[in-house]
């Protein structure tokens, strides 16, 4: 048993997911709160806006180690939730800070849907994570030599 | 309807109503057995109606039940099957028909172009078709039909009918009419027999005996139908029943509610009732106003309509104000009248009502001063001046815009306002805290002699040709921003210092559809601020250069603003633009003007509002946040179904604000309207004017966020081929287009088409990204009418005014469909396309006309011959133009156009039934149509 360089990276993949949780969390209440109580969505988005860089960096960065250790299956597992980080930020509304949100248009029906059904899927994404990290870093410490 | 059959209701399913909502599948199935097709019985409709006697934009073909009368002399000759019941049909007695059964889709009669007038009085009597196939006020949960939610939830869904799903009811009645129908027959002998015996009969039967639906393929002239509002009845169990929403200020795309639809909506009314009462009588539930359509069990009871829940009844509401006693509930004016204004108390006061403030941003860059646009602008603000809404308290500044800021301070009730120009654009402050925002009670006088010297004080000294609109937006935005209020700004260059500095986006030889999203974020940001604190922000554009309006808009979008556009104004080449602009900028600032409003639309339970189009803030699901409201724009909302409705569904749509006098108040409009299962009940309910906003707004809202033009092009061609392809689905009949007399479908293609060549849609090369931007501003804020008639512009035939007898206010003439095909070589046309009015002559028209009319020959005619002359000819037709443009602001001075005049193309332009180079005719897209549907 030895502490490799991928239980290291499962160690603080297990770290950033927890706050991958955390964000994904906050979105979905956010998101909810703008549904059903009248908070000022300008604020709202403000926000949540301002958790969207950190969460994809974050998310990024794991998955980055995940390649340098080459974890074959925790790549396939991440890299399509980046091209989709990708995706979502390169086709975001015109805006000049940092964020996703955009505060006219949220409150349509559809986009309200949508934006809570992807908080979920991510929340359940990042949690199934989670447990998987914590299973790996402790099957790569026993069976390594 | 006034008057109902007395529905038994929630119980049982009475004779008359099963038999009426039966007929409309009998009445479609007719035509697989065709010469024996019978029109329905409809015994359980009354005959008299109210119309919608309070419409401010009355469509002048709403005034004629289908305009059919004309002709009537076609139509002489006795068809083959003698008409069976036709005593049911006594109030049509110039029904148009096509020989009787549509099923063998004859060739079109060659119908008769020149409408033949007759006085009016004679057929003022029957009522429009239309109302024959009006819902039945049975009990229509019978017929609700409860559709998969899922299906509904679909964002943008324009046509609410192809998905329909087929209620099992309706199944059910399609078994058992086989042997309704042998009844059926049977009693048409009878009654043909009956009516064979009597004296000119055939005559009378021939008129009396009509399809319901109309071939699209083989009627060419689809637009002698008419086009007037449906009318809808709803239940007796209500408490007024007989009260009715005004359609031009709340209407539904679907007069009948199957599922989900959409609501348009105006902020505009003419007849209010201002109610100061004691108390709001609200639901204690879901804070609904008490409505016209509420339920009263007995007399300290009532029922909401909304919520279905129970709500006692205060006291005091039995008081009548009107008449001074203590009596029937019924009698409040709350509860007679869709539409009424209460007087708030201070529960609905955040802060005390602020006064009016109007900011004037103008800009003063060389291009500004070479349109020269300062001189309309000042001599039509001093002459409106005491006109603008506002009381003692009403507030006023005045700022110049070129590379620097010119503030005006008015320091003394004596001497002229002192000027501040302020270099530091990009960190620009203001200047004094004082005298630059002025109650305009105290320096009238010298606000007037400034507003006059405005010309002068630009025309000479140095100009630039910077432009720093964002920082001066910033600067009067914190300014007012404690008040709220109204920012105008005048607009000739683009801006391109300081902060909001856009760039030509424009690319030469584009196709469209790229750029139409901002280039920045900021005027949106910007705009949002505003809206947070009560700040609209109004656009007037004079560019003849490319101003990036898509950009620019933005300020409006988002702040309940308008955006005027005057393209290439220029005082001493262009006097259309100058006359438009002071029609225009007169009326923007004389109309109402109510601040800090807020409109919450509420829904019967099982519909949930779902996307609002339009120039405002949504601040939550159901609560949109307009900084200013005016009478002149309009927004849409989607409404989407989630569980099974009742008999009729209501919508409430309240609007507190702040009136130019200072007291808070509460609009409240109240539509209801019956639902129905029956999918071709569905199709005779179906609204066009609401409709064709609607698509439009839609397709703008999907470009201007960066959706490609194709898209929105393609969902528009989708809407009617989804539409009529279900028609024709139930119709089960290939082969031709089908659709039904009543409703309006037959113009949906005709619509549609027109708004695929609409400046906003078209895929015409050549298009400035400019005039296509400020095309759709305009589809998206404006009101209906407006936006029908710029769609598809109204052709009038003047002619027929030379004859003494011919009309009177009553029986103008009725619009033609725009193709060349109507255009005569004698005839003098007027055409009313959106914001410009033309008359097109023709090079043989009557001399004598002419003459009387423009006071010369053809040669002679001259862009300023139109004038009120002194003969009764001249005083009808402008009697005539009169009817046409009241209350239409937005419509330009009349355009002469001669057949050979170089300005031809304008009014050629307009005749989008015509096929371009590059577009379809109205017949190649039906056929189009047919394919895709066929498809």
């Amino acid at each position: 048993m030895a502490f490799t360089f991928a239980a290291l990276c499962y160690l603080l993949a297990l770290i950033a997911v927890g706050f991958c949780i955390f964000f994904a969390i906050y979105t979905v209440i956010c998101i909810d709160e703008l549904k059903t109580d009248y908070k000022n969505p300008i604020e709202q988005c403000r926000n949540l806006n301002q958790l969207i860089l950190p969460e994809y960096i974050v998310h990024g960065v794991y998955t980055f180690l995940f390649i340098l250790s080459w974890q074959l299956i925790s790549i396939l597992a991440n890299l399509p939730l980046v091209f989709y980080h990708i995706y979502t930020y390169i086709n975001r509304p015109v805006m000049s800070g940092p964020g996703i949100y955009d505060p006219t248009t949220i409150l349509n029906r559809s986009t309200l849907s949508s934006t809570l059904r992807v908080s979920w899927i991510k929340l359940a994404f990042y949690l199934i994570s989670f447990f998987y990290y914590l299973y790996a870093m402790i099957y790569t410490l026993v069976t390594s030599t | 309807m006034s008057n109902p059959p007395p529905a038994p209701s929630h119980v049982g399913f009475p004779q008359a109503f099963g038999q009426q909502q039966y007929q409309h599948v009998q009445q479609f199935s007719q035509f697989a057995q065709p010469p024996q097709a019978a029109p329905p019985m409809n015994n359980g409709t009354p005959a008299a109606k109210p119309t919608y006697a309070a419409n401010p934009f009355p469509f002048p073909t709403t005034s004629q039940p289908n305009g059919n009368h004309q002709y009537q002399p076609q139509y002489s000759q006795p068809p083959q099957p003698p008409a069976p019941n036709g005593h049911h049909y006594s109030g049509f007695p110039q029904a148009p028909f096509q020989n009787g059964s549509a099923a063998a889709a004859p060739p079109p009669q060659p119908l008769q172009k020149t409408p033949v007038f007759a006085p009016a009085a004679q057929y003022s009597a029957p009522p429009p078709p239309s109302q024959q196939f009006s819902a039945p006020p049975g009990p229509p949960q019978q017929f609700s039909a409860p559709p998969p939610p899922q299906q509904f939830q679909q964002p943008q869904k324009p046509s609410p009918i192809p998905g329909y799903p087929q209620p099992p009811q309706l199944q059910q009645q399609q078994m058992q009419q086989p042997q309704n129908y042998q009844q059926q027959q049977q009693m048409q002998q009878q009654f043909g027999q009956m009516n064979m015996g009597g004296p000119g009969a055939p005559n009378q039967a021939s008129n009396q005996f009509r399809s319901d639906v109309i071939d699209l393929m083989a009627e060419r002239n689809i637009q002698q139908y008419g086009f007037e509002d449906i009318d809808v009845s709803l239940p007796t169990q209500l408490a007024n029943p007989s009260a009715k929403i005004d359609p031009a200020i709340f209407r539904s795309t679907l007069q009948n509610i199957p599922q989900s639809e959409e609501l348009l909506k105006k902020k505009d009314v003419k007849n209010l009732n201002i109610i100061q009462t004691t108390n709001i009588v609200r639901c204690r539930y879901c804070r609904t106003y008490i409505n016209p359509y509420v339920i009263f069990p007995d007399h300290r009871h009532w029922r909401c309509n909304l919520c279905t829940r129970g709500n006692d009844l205060p006291d005091d509401f039995c008081w009548d104000p009107t008449t001074k006693s203590f009596g029937d509930p019924r009698n409040r004016p709350e509860i007679q009248n869709a539409t009424v204004e209460f007087i708030a108390p201070s529960e609905y006061m955040l802060r005390p009502p602020q006064p009016a403030v109007y900011v004037f941003l103008i800009d003063v860059s060389i291009s500004a001063i070479q349109s020269g646009y300062l001189r309309a602008f000042s001599e039509q603000l001093i002459v409106n001046l005491d006109q603008m809404p506002g009381d003692d308290r009403t507030q006023i500044a005045f700022i110049a815009i070129d590379q620097c800021l010119h503030f005006y301070s008015f320091n003394s009730t004596k001497r002229g306002p002192s000027e501040m120009v302020v270099d530091d654009i990009d960190d620009a402050f203001v200047p004094t805290a004082t005298s630059l925002l002025v109650p305009l009670k105290t320096y009238k006088d010298v606000i007037r002699t400034f507003i006059k010297d405005i010309p002068s004080i630009f025309s000479v000294g140095p100009t630039s040709n910077g432009n720093c609109v964002g920082s001066a937006l910033k600067i009067v935005h914190s300014m007012i921003a404690e008040i709220g209020g109204r920012i105008s700004i005048f607009q000739v260059s683009m801006p391109n210092l300081g902060p909001g500095a856009l760039k030509n986006r424009e690319e030469p030889g584009e196709k469209g559809g790229q750029n139409l999203g901002p280039a920045t974020d900021f005027y949106k940001a910007l705009s949002l601020e505003c809206t947070g604190n009560q700040v609209c922000i109004d656009l007037f554009m004079f560019n003849s250069t490319y101003a990036d309006i898509s950009t620019l808009s933005e300020v409006a979008k988002f702040s309940t603003g308008c955006v005027y556009v005057f393209p290439n104004y220029n005082i001493a080449q262009d006097a259309y633009q100058v006359k438009r602009f002071e029609k225009t900028f007169t009326r923007y600032l004389t109309r109402k003007i109510g601040f800090e409003a807020v409109l919450r639309i509420r829904t019967t339970r099982g519909l949930s509002l779902s996307g609002f189009h339009g120039n405002f803030f949504v601040r939550s699901t159901d609560l949109l946040a307009l900084a200013n409201v005016n009478p002149d724009s309009a927004l849409a909302a989607q409404v989407a179904l989630e569980e099974k409705l009742p008999g009729h569904v209501c919508f409430q749509s309240a609007l507190l604000y702040t009136s130019s006098k200072g007291d808070r108040r509460i609009r409240v409009h109240t539509m209801c309207l019956p639902t129905t299962g029956d999918l071709l009940q569905l199709y005779n309910h179906f609204d066009l004017k609401a409709t064709v906003s609607y698509l439009s707004k839609i397709g703008v809202d999907r470009a201007m966020a960066g959706g490609a033009l194709s898209d929105s092009r393609e969902a528009l061609v989708n809407a009617v081929v989804d539409s009529l392809g279900a028609y024709q689905k139930a119709m089960s009949r290939g082969g031709s287009m089908l659709v039904p007399r009543s409703g309006h479908l037959r113009l949906f293609p005709s619509y549609v088409l027109a708004l695929l060549k609409h400046p906003a849609f078209s895929s015409a090369r050549g298009l400035k990204l400019d005039e296509r931007a400020a095309a759709m501003m305009m589809l998206r804020f404006s009101p209906l009418e407006q936006i029908l008639s710029d769609i598809y512009p109204r052709l009038y035939r003047l002619n027929d005014l030379a004859l003494p007898t011919c009309c009177d206010e009553s029986s103008w003439p009725h619009p033609l469909a725009l193709s060349f095909e109507y255009i005569q070589r004698d005839g003098i046309y007027m055409l009313e396309a959106g914001n410009a009015a033309y008359v097109y002559i023709s090079s043989q028209a009557d001399p004598q006309f002419l003459q009387q009319v423009f006071g010369g020959n053809y040669q002679e005619i001259h862009e300023n011959s139109l004038i009120e002359r002194d003969n009764d000819v001249s005083r009808r037709v402008f009697a005539f133009f009169k009817h046409v443009t009241l209350f239409r602001f937005y419509l330009g001075p009349i355009v002469i156009i001669k057949e050979h005049a170089a300005n031809r193309e304008l009014f050629v332009r307009r005749l989008v039934d015509d096929r371009t180079e590059s577009t379809h005719s109205y017949i190649e897209f039906l056929q189009h149509l047919k394919r895709e549907i066929n498809n």
